[in-house]
């Protein structure tokens, strides 16, 4: 019983010292690391669909038939071609 | 050089405090606005001309060598494909590539440095004195380089549409359950920057922000003496991929947000489209100071944003002190854990009742320990890593490959 406490003791006691000190090392040395929030680009998501506890069916079909060929824009300019500000 | 000091034609340089172009021989200051564009116009026409065109060659090593006729002092520089200011090795004075950035890929805007040379500087020192575990040497660092460069950046709108599934447990302990739930929708972003150089890596131009786009300026030529700059060097492939790579991850964290009473929750599949809105895109500059440091045998840069003072950098961290002082927490919590857990499992297993049941719930109950116990170390262990990775990162030798081939 001992033993077994023991062992369990080890992985949460240095499992805890590992979460702790991964912050405090990465608040100490990982400085900036952060992006510009979603907020300061949009104003939020316009939800078209929203549907809680799918079920099997409905979880491997959700994601299909909602984006459709029309949707792409056809003149997209070719991906080898550099940007410039006309845009073509 | 066209922008001269109109009381003494000597060389102008931009003054981020002062915000004015200042003279470097008699003080005098000036607004860039002050300064007629169409007096740089002829400069738009002189090329940089590569090397192998000069020397009439094929060679590996001219690919990317460019040379430019200095403005002042008729020196020549040598230059990549892609800078379009930087500092005559011979007079020192600002040189500005005008032909990369005349008409059509001339940008648009530009946020002109806010933050002197000193700031940058005395702003990371400021910064590393609250590092527990930034070695002393590096928090009194002398910086080997520090140059100031615009970055190019593409700033753009455009739409998301995307629908994803999440997974999520709900309940704990024995009554805890996956579920599963579905959103679509729209995400409209605007003004979006989108680092427009191919050297320098997004992860790290994008940790530069924000920047603050009240504070663009329409672009002059003046803003960029005294300072480096590239011109973009994207395709619209990088462009696309950049932008779904952004709108998706802000599509994604949106969503998990909005779901509440679940945790563990994960994007397990999603379709998405983002459209850019190619009649509007802007081509801007942005500024960063980049400093440069010698430690150990390792060159290191840090990056501050120009107008904000943000500080961006991985730091070498003292690996003694953090193994130790883990140790010692591990094994203060070890001993605590030990205590509380030992009479909790004594009592579960001398307890007076032998039914199948109560012996089933005490396996579970141990089993849960043991998970818990197995999950804890395997999460803290994770972390560590990822942190680690994350200070890698900003120490690439991509970052420092932007800063070093520039003349001084």
């Amino acid at each position: 019983m001992g033993v077994l406490a023991f062992l369990l003791a080890i992985g949460l006691g240095f499992g805890l010292a590992c979460l702790i000190f991964a912050s405090v090392l990465a608040k100490s040395n990982d400085i900036g690391n952060s992006v510009a929030s979603s907020g300061r680009y949009s104003v939020g998501i316009s939800y078209d669909r929203s549907r809680d506890k799918l079920n099997r069916n409905e979880r491997e079909t959700f994601t299909t038939g909602y984006i459709h060929p029309e949707d792409y824009n056809p003149n997209e300019p070719a991906s080898e071609k550099l940007v410039d500000q006309t845009g073509k | 050089m066209i922008t001269q000091c109109k009381n003494c034609a000597g060389q102008l340089v931009f003054d981020p405090k002062k915000q004015k172009l200042v003279c470097d021989h008699c003080g005098s200051e000036f607004k860039p606005e002050e300064f007629d564009v169409s007096e740089k116009i002829p400069l738009w026409e002189q090329k940089a001309e590569s090397m192998n065109d000069i020397y009439g060659t094929d060679s590996k090593e001219f690919m990317d060598c460019y040379v430019y006729t200095c403005h002042t002092c008729g020196g020549e520089v040598i230059i990549n494909g892609t800078e379009a200011s930087t500092k005559c090795i011979y007079c020192g004075s600002s040189t500005v590539v005008f032909n990369r950035i005349s008409k059509q890929k001339r940008p648009k805007y530009i946020i002109p440095f806010n933050l002197s040379k000193e700031d940058a500087v005395e702003s990371i020192r400021q910064r590393f004195k609250k590092g527990m575990f930034i070695p002393r040497d590096i928090k009194h660092f002398q910086a080997d380089n520090v140059r100031g460069i615009y970055i190019p950046y593409w700033v753009v709108d455009c739409d998301h549409k995307a629908s994803v599934v999440v997974s999520g447990i709900v309940g704990s302990g024995k009554h805890s359950r996956t579920v599963y739930y579905g959103r679509a929708g729209h995400l409209n972003l605007s003004k979006l920057p989108l680092d427009a150089s191919k050297m320098l890596s997004d992860e790290s131009s994008s940790r530069l922000e924000p920047f603050n786009l009240e504070g663009m300026k329409s672009f002059d030529e003046d803003y960029l003496l005294g300072f480096y700059s590239n011109v973009s060097d994207v395709t619209y492939g990088d462009l696309r991929k950049a932008a779904c790579k952004r709108a998706n991850e802000y599509f994604n964290q949106l969503v998990l947000d909005s779901i509440k009473g679940a945790s563990s929750k994960k994007v397990i599949a999603s379709n998405t489209l983002t459209k850019i809105d190619y009649n509007n895109l802007r081509y801007a500059m942005f500024p960063a100071w980049f400093v440069t440091y010698y430690h150990k045998g390792k060159h290191n840069t840090i990056l501050v944003n120009g107008q904000t003072g943000k500080v961006v950098c991985g730091v070498p961290w003292n690996k003694v002190l953090f193994y130790t002082l883990l140790v010692i927490t591990g094994i203060a919590l070890t001993v605590v854990s030990f205590i509380v857990l030992k009479p909790i499992l004594e009592a579960m297993f001398t307890s007076s009742s032998h039914s199948s049941s109560s012996s089933d719930s005490r396996f579970k109950l141990i089993a849960f320990f043991i998970v818990a116990a197995v999950g804890m170390f395997t999460l803290g262990i994770t972390k560590i890593r990822k942190v680690i990775r994350s200070i890698n990162l900003t120490q690439a030798q991509s970052i420092f490959n932007f800063v070093k081939k520039r003349q001084e």
